[in-house]
């Protein structure tokens, strides 16, 4: 086996990360900047700060080294250790989602989207108004008409 | 009407937070990503999403993101269907009541329809999850996902004035990849007292107001079965001569062609059914007897080549129950893969009905028990049987009005 080749990731707040290229090219975003000869070293990732960045690489890191792995055993492991990685305040699942889109890393995109889709399912209107900061629109009768118009599903 | 552009699911540069009217889905996420998460959501959450703001309400109802939740629901493997049940046994109107048969669980949850037209309508499985309902005057078109009925405008057809008998008519829903609509047609066939048989077609555009006539049908004859699939309609006949015969509306030329059919099948009684996106027919006489079920697979509409798949199911399907149920209603799972679903046609009163759900990779056979409230609503009637008809769920939240 070839010597992994390392890079190094620049946050936004200026930390330096280095990693294994192999990690880091979970990131498709990355992966096509090294490949085109763009990336510099370190590769900047601007709107990622550290503490994001940090926990994106310890996913990264995890699917790769599980993808290794010849165990079959390792995929209810490693679903068990998604749901654990998840468990974070909004605010914090919201970056990750962005940083997860910006990167675009598309299993850790499904895995925050869909933590954020469960996580609504239950929610009244005004709950997810606050989950996602909107600013309810309406009249009371446009309310109150969309309402009728599927009556049955707030029943 | 709101401008079709593109969204792109996923970008580096689309901080983009406007939905189509240009205020915020949401300052927190793009766009895309707030799609990405709404996608995931059962109808009912999405549908009471939509009085969250202006914007939320727009993008949830935007026929592009029917669009994207359809083709996650068509990829899911069905593990419900939808069900419906008539009480027979009663002269004249008899009541029809839908419900979400889950297959694991065997739980039967009513889906209650408003508007649905006279109880005697021919209920007939669309595309999408749509149905479609046909009381031989109105033509209504459903979405179960949604509960909305809509009814279509009324047509007669356009026989001679000198032609006289009993007529009957069915209507089927059906896609048309081509131009992205859905269309309707509606079948009447005229039963002449000298003993002749005359048929009349036409084809109504979802969204618009007029039937057409649609050109010569090869098949003047009473139909057996029809299914829809991506781009056509499959009709299901049988005259002496022939034996059994398809005849396809292609719904984008909105022409018919004549499908023969490979010899084993000419002279038995088959069903049409859809398999990973193919025409197949359904051959299930030998079930009692030698425990098999053989699908013929179109693969190839234009080789007309048909491959047959048999599936055998262990004895012991069975052995299990008291009475083997006279005849079952055999539902193929759309993806290929997933359960075979047997459910009894006939459910008899005071007495426990099971459904059989067959896992195609397994080649296991399992047995549930069918239970539900609303079972109670047709004993009033001193009902002694009800009929049992399971159809393919698709959830789809396309409003019968955007369509």
């Amino acid at each position: 086996m070839a010597t992994s080749r390392k890079v190094t990731l620049l946050s936004s707040d200026g930390e330096s990360f280095e990693v294994e290229q192999s990690v880091a090219v979970e990131s498709i975003t990355i992966k096509d900047s090294i490949e085109e000869g763009s990336a510099g070293n370190p590769i900047p990732v601007p709107k990622v700060n550290s503490k994001i960045l940090a926990k994106v690489i310890e996913y990264c890191k995890k699917h790769v080294e599980s993808a290794k792995a010849e165990d079959r055993v390792d995929d209810e492991d490693l679903v068990a250790w998604d749901a654990d990685f998840v468990k974070v305040d909004q605010a914090t699942l919201f970056d990750l989602i962005r940083a997860a889109n910006f990167l675009n890393i598309k299993s850790l995109l499904d895995l925050t989207c869909q933590t954020v889709a469960d996580m609504i399912k239950g929610k009244t209107p005004e709950e997810k108004r606050k989950t996602f900061t909107i600013r309810n629109d309406f009249t009371p009768e446009e309310e109150e008409e969309v309402r009728r118009e599927n009556q049955w599903a707030f029943e | 009407m709101a401008d079709k552009s593109e969204k792109k699911l996923r970008s580096k540069e689309d901080d983009e937070v406007s939905g189509r009217d240009g205020e915020a889905v949401s300052p927190e996420l793009p766009v895309g990503i707030i799609t990405d998460i709404l996608v995931r959501l059962p109808v009912k959450t999405l549908l009471r999403f939509k009085c969250v703001s202006r914007p939320w309400r727009s993008l949830i109802s935007d026929p592009s993101f029917a669009s994207s939740f359809l083709a996650r629901s068509l990829a899911r493997q069905a593990v419900t269907s939808l069900v419906s049940i008539s009480d027979l046994s009663q002269p004249g109107p008899s009541l029809c009541q839908f419900f979400r048969l889950d297959h694991q669980t065997g739980l039967c949850a009513p889906v209650p329809l408003p508007d649905m037209p006279s109880n005697t309508a021919e209920i007939s499985e669309g595309i999408h999850g749509f149905i479609c309902l046909d009381d031989g005057g109105l033509t209504c078109v459903c979405n179960p996902s949604t509960r909305e009925v809509a009814a279509l405008p009324l047509t007669n057809p356009d026989f001679p004035d000198d032609l006289q008998g009993e007529m009957s008519s069915f209507a089927t829903l059906g896609y048309d990849s081509a131009s992205k609509q859905y269309k309707v047609l509606k079948t009447w066939i005229l039963y002449s007292p000298y003993g002749g048989v005359a048929a009349a077609h036409k084809v109504l555009t979802l969204g618009t107001n007029s039937w057409r006539t649609v050109d010569d049908c090869p098949i003047k004859f009473p139909w057996d079965d029809c299914i829809s699939e991506e781009g056509a309609i499959h009709i299901l006949t049988r005259d002496s001569m022939r034996g059994n015969i398809v005849g396809t509306l292609d719904l984008a030329s909105e022409k018919f062609r004549m499908l023969l059919l490979p010899e084993g099948v000419r002279a038995v009684k088959v069903e049409l059914k859809l398999f990973r996106g193919h025409l197949a027919l359904l051959e299930s006489r030998r079930l009692r007897d030698n425990n098999t079920i053989t699908l013929y697979v179109l693969d190839d509409y234009r080789s007309r080549a048909w491959k047959e798949l048999r599936m055998v199911l262990p004895r012991s399907w069975k052995e299990d129950i008291g009475f083997p149920p006279r005849s079952l209603r055999i539902s193929i799972p759309r993806n290929g893969s997933g359960d075979i679903l047997l459910i009894p046609t006939i459910i008899y009163k005071q007495s426990v009905a099971y459904l059989f759900s067959y896992n195609v990779e397994s080649k296991r056979v399992k047995k549930v028990q069918i239970h539900g409230p609303p079972f109670h609503i047709f004993y009033q009637y001193r009902t002694l049987s009800l009929e049992c008809r399971p159809f393919d769920l698709v959830d789809n939240i396309l409003s019968l009005n955007h369509v």
